[in-house]
């Protein structure tokens, strides 16, 4: 194991917070990726459907999910000391 | 009666004092083995302690992950069991899971014939490591550094803290005893009391059966049994006697922690009896067999034919493993045994169906539970708002003939929600307080606690506004006048819908929490009836009078909180509680602003695209 990699091990051992910024990073970085997925889904569904009902409910779900992955991203990068 | 039971308890208790202090005193020998099992146990607690610092999400992990076979959860029993050195918080880790609904029982019968394999490394390293080395030399330095890491604010290093400390009192109780043994031997010779032939084997499996169950834990008797066949004060053939005396007697740990445990918890504890003492006959049954076994066994892996305590440990394993090969092919038959002759009692809707007094010492499982007998609640709830919005619930939660919400029904009557409160919600409700008020959390987990009081609480407020819209709900649905009418069949499909798609939610693990509920809010604030404009429009166009105005702006802020309470309770019970998960959700979750930006969007677009619909006409 490199020295870097063995010093960020042994840092998350002995930082809860640390570990616990790690984790937060991961499963964020999960659920961005599972947002995006559904992102183009209804995307997908919103360009097959023809009702306007059904249309009005997918935009509003789809408008809700972009806003929600902006702010995923933001904190993110929050995370990862990039703003 | 419970004066009567308390008396004798307290009379035992004196008597075995007397007995212990007659004995320490006129022995030092005894006074020595005596301390040496009390720091062992002492330590077996400290180890104890130590590993249930990680049950904060490590071993549910593990669990999850390890446990969906049944081979996995057999693996998953004999490396906890190892690492942990103790079968009975294994069981009752198990049986804390299986309780609160995270284990199925053929897999935690998988896990306790793991453990009971598990168990048998504590005699290999005790006999093969412990008794030709001074394990007190290392006893020493791992409880002065146990002790200082057990002073760190750390969970995890606290939790090491207490493993290098339980570890270094095991050790020196070892050597205690070991030591107390070896001097006993000088004065007195025990073995001059061994019971030879098949009543020494009947009269020491009963000596191992109750040493266990005094000291509840078979870890224990084994290391005294090794130590006491070490120095030559017990004979081969007791000690063996004795082995699957302890062997038994480790199921007493299980079945206590099963009596406040639910039917599930009180299967699984019949399931390691039966293995238990099922082993232990076929073990006593074949003895004779099993000692050539070990003879044959010995001198394959190399054990000197006088190492007795090595050979009591092979005997151990094998007898052990006996078992488990006859056992554990048919674990689904066990599985359906038990299902069929232990059945749960009957009981109400409003009877708790996950949470029970075993697991309250296991916060990680107990608040598990809670959330779950939450969700039994709200289905609770759920069935009495569907009939005051005079729905059937069972065709709702199947989501069928939802286009009706979209009319007035054509009969209305009033719910008397009162009595379904008293009779469905309030024991239940009453239930999970009371149990959340007396597990013991620390940290996160008491913000987890706090946060799912708060959604029974929410629950009930929810259920108490539908009690006060149920009055107007009644008799406005019934109006001869359309516009009113209109209104609340609005207020009544909103908020039926919105049950149903918290049904749907609960029931869907793939769920993506944060998104549907942002949306099912997004949906409430555009039935505002005041900010959206139509109570103003009903007003100035004199479609309704001022007084029904007035209830219609309390009904529809009713229907508000209503699902405000709904939403904020479904966020923190309907998925697992995750710290980290909890955290990314809120901070995603849309506020106020950010909604009513998005819905202004949408009805511009909306606008917009009606107009190029009527100019394209």
């Amino acid at each position: 194991m490199k020295l870097g990699k063995l010093t960020n091990r042994l840092g998350d051992l002995l930082s809860a917070d640390r570990r616990h910024q790690r984790e937060k990073r991961d499963k964020l970085r999960e659920l961005l990726k599972l947002m995006k997925k559904q992102q183009k889904e209804l995307e997908h569904d919103l360009k097959r459907d023809h009702d306007a009902a059904k249309r009005a409910g997918l935009e509003l779900k789809l408008q809700i999910l972009i806003e929600q992955r902006k702010k995923g991203v933001r904190l993110l990068r929050e995370l990862s000391g990039k703003s | 009666m419970s004066f009567d039971r308390a008396a004798s308890r307290h009379i035992l208790l004196a008597t075995i004092f007397l007995i212990l202090g007659y004995g320490l005193l006129a022995s030092p020998e005894f006074n020595e083995i005596a301390a040496g099992v009390a720091i062992f146990l002492f330590g077996m607690m400290s180890l104890e302690q130590g590993f249930k610092a990680f049950t904060g999400g490590t071993l549910e992990r593990l669990l999850e992950r390890t446990t969906d076979r049944l081979w996995k959860s057999f693996a998953f029993g004999v490396l906890a069991t190892t690492l942990m050195q103790s079968s009975s918080l294994v069981s009752v880790i198990t049986i804390s899971f299986l309780s609160a609904g995270l284990l199925g029982l053929a897999q935690g019968i998988g896990i306790i014939f793991g453990a009971n394999l598990g168990s048998t490394t504590g005699a290999w390293l005790v006999a093969g490591f412990g008794l030709k080395v001074n394990i007190a030399a290392y006893a020493m330095p791992m409880i002065t550094f146990g002790v200082i890491l057990v002073f760190n604010r750390s969970t995890t290093l606290k939790g090491f803290g207490y493993v290098l400390t339980g570890l270094g009192f095991l050790f020196l109780g070892i050597h205690y005893m070991k030591d107390g043994f070896e001097s006993f031997g000088q004065t007195i010779d025990l073995a001059a009391y061994a019971v030879p032939g098949v009543g020494g084997l009947f009269l020491f499996t009963l000596i191992g059966i109750v040493a266990t169950v005094i000291m509840q834990s078979s870890h224990a008797t084994l290391v005294l049994i090794i130590t006491a066949l070490a120095a030559q004060q017990i004979t081969y053939e007791n000690a063996l006697a004795l082995s699957i005396g302890a062997n038994v007697g480790t199921t007493i740990t299980a079945l206590l922690g099963s009596i406040s445990a639910n039917i599930e918890g009180r299967r699984l504890a019949a399931a390691h009896l039966i293995f238990n003492v099922g082993t232990g006959a076929i073990a006593l049954v074949f003895i004779g067999g099993f000692a050539a076994a070990v003879e044959t066994g010995s001198a394959w892996l190399g054990i000197s034919p006088d190492d007795y305590t090595l050979k009591l440990a092979l005997f151990h394993s094998m007898f052990n493993l006996t078992g488990i090969a006859l056992m554990l092919p048919f674990t689904d038959r066990l599985v359906v045994f038990l299902e069929t002759r232990l059945q749960p009692k009957p009981r109400t809707v409003s009877t708790p169906k996950y949470i029970n007094d075993g697991m309250i010492d296991m916060p990680d499982a107990a608040l598990e539970a809670a959330r779950k007998e939450l969700q039994h609640l709200f289905a609770n709830v759920f069935d009495i708002m569907a009939l005051v919005l005079h729905v059937d619930p069972a065709r709702l939660r199947k989501g069928e003939a939802l286009e009706l919400l979209a009319n007035a029904p054509e009969k209305v009557r009033t719910i008397d929600v009162d009595d379904y409160y008293q009779r469905r919600v309030k024991p239940l409700h009453g239930s999970i307080l009371d149990f959340l008020a007396r597990v013991r959390t620390e940290g996160a987990q008491s913000r987890h606690a706090f946060i799912l009081r708060a959604s029974s609480q929410q629950l009930l407020e929810a259920l108490k506004d539908l009690k006060h819209l149920q009055k107007n709900l009644v008799r406005h649905l019934a109006s001869s006048n359309p516009y009113l009418r209109k209104e609340y069949v609005a207020i009544r499909q909103h908020v039926a819908l919105l049950l149903y798609e918290l049904h749907e939610m609960a029931n869907d693990p793939e769920a993506n929490v944060t998104l549907t509920l942002d949306v099912l809010r997004a949906h409430s604030e555009k039935q505002d009836i005041v900010a959206n404009g139509t109570l103003d429009q009903l007003i100035r166009e004199k479609r309704i009078s001022v007084e029904s105005a007035t209830s219609l702006m309390n009904d529809s802020a009713y229907a508000r909180n209503i699902a405000g309470n709904l939403l904020a309770m479904a966020r923190a019970v309907f998925s697992p509680f995750e710290t980290v998960r909890h955290e990314i959700e809120r901070e995603l979750q849309l506020d106020k602003r950010e909604i009513a930006a998005i819905l202004a969007d949408s009805s511009r677009t909306a606008e917009s695209q009606e107009v190029t619909h009527d100019e394209t006409r």
